[in-house]
């Protein structure tokens, strides 16, 4: 077996790992579906992708840099691709928990309940 | 609207302040973890309580929500430490009526016997927050980090929509983005005194950094768009 056929086969290997993690965290509920689905996605591309890696080098070739350097900056652009879009994903969340306790604090007003049972001034 | 963060020793007496001028009192509390907000409300304001800590911008987004859904024409803002003179809302209200300005900012930089002690880098800073301020607001504006201040409809409106909720974005950063858009601002003196309990929200070095933040942040335009100023309400 040749060495190109070692490493598709690895990295085969690797996202299945991979897929199998992902689908134990879905299942424990600690990954959302939204997040399941992408990373689902990333496997499945890994698996079937896997078989491809004999363009690796003429691509490196053709853009001037060596196989390892290739995949270093392909690496590094998916994780910022990522990262960006879990900083998105994150400042939503943030300002969604500042809208929820604004909404919050107004709606205790309007009802009159205060949030907070310390003890008052008098029985300290 | 006096937004609130553990001022325990001094918020009774601003709030009986405020209120024996006949204004009603809204203290929003910002994730106190002291005794604030029981201080506040048996000193007969309002309060917001926030469950947790949002910064100052946070916190007057929320007053200027509940402002708006009670139909209030503006909001005064001042400080819960003490430092904003209470008598002296009169004149920010006098001037908004008197110019039809959307912000009538309290300035402590003209007040003749002011004099501030900070180290000479925060100073320079604070220079070009004033420039940068002036330019926006096509006016001069002295105290760009007032926090004593009026704020009428509509902006009040748009503010309670968006507001920048991280240190300068509440005063610096809003009078830039009003005044980029034609909402007028005005200043006038006020004698603010020292504050006497607590501590300010940001150390000197870290206050620097956060000034240059807000430069870079008016600068390359990366604070949020409020809606075109279409007319005055004179018009």
């Amino acid at each position: 077996m040749s060495n190109r056929a070692i490493f598709a086969i690895e990295v085969a290997i690797v996202a299945l790992a991979f897929a199998v993690h992902v689908a134990r965290l879905s299942k424990k509920r600690l990954l959302s579906f939204k997040y399941t689905i992408g990373w689902m996605s990333v496997c499945l591309f890994g698996i079937f992708a896997s078989p491809l890696v004999f363009l690796i080098t003429p691509l490196a070739k053709w853009l001037r840099l060596t196989p390892t350097a290739l995949l270093i900056a392909m690496s590094t652009i998916s994780v910022a691709v990522i990262l960006i879009q879990l900083s998105v994903s994150i400042s939503g969340n943030q300002r969604k928990m500042e809208t929820l306790v604004r909404e919050n604090a107004l709606l205790r007003e309007s009802l009159g309940i205060s949030m907070k049972d310390k003890q008052s001034d008098h029985s300290k | 609207m006096i937004p609130a963060l553990n001022e325990q020793e001094t918020i009774s007496k601003v709030v009986q302040d405020v209120s024996s001028l006949g204004f009603n009192v809204l203290v929003v509390d910002d994730g106190s973890s002291d005794l604030t907000a029981n201080r506040a409300r048996s000193s007969g304001a309002q309060i917001l309580e926030l469950s947790m800590n949002l910064g100052v911008g946070g916190a007057l987004q929320s007053g200027f929500s509940y402002a708006v859904h009670h139909n209030f024409e503006a909001v005064v803002q001042i400080d819960a430490d003490g430092q904003h003179p209470a008598n002296e809302i009169f004149n920010l209200i006098d001037r908004a009526n008197a110019t039809d300005a959307d912000v009538v900012l309290g300035s402590r930089f003209l007040m003749d016997t002011f004099e501030m002690k900070v180290s000479r880098t925060r100073k320079f800073a604070m220079w070009i927050l004033k420039l940068v301020a002036s330019r926006a607001c096509k006016t001069r504006i002295s105290d760009s980090s007032s926090g004593f201040r009026l704020i009428r409809m509509p902006l009040l409106g748009h503010f309670s929509k968006l507001f920048p909720s991280h240190y300068l974005g509440d005063t610096f950063e809003a009078l830039v983005i009003c005044g980029r858009r034609n909402y007028k601002v005005v200043e006038i003196p006020a004698s603010f005194s020292d504050r006497k309990h607590g501590q300010s929200s940001a150390s000197s070095k870290v206050a620097v950094l956060l000034i240059f933040r807000a430069l870079f942040v008016t600068t390359f335009g990366l604070h949020f768009q409020l809606p075109e100023k279409v007319a005055s309400r004179a018009d």
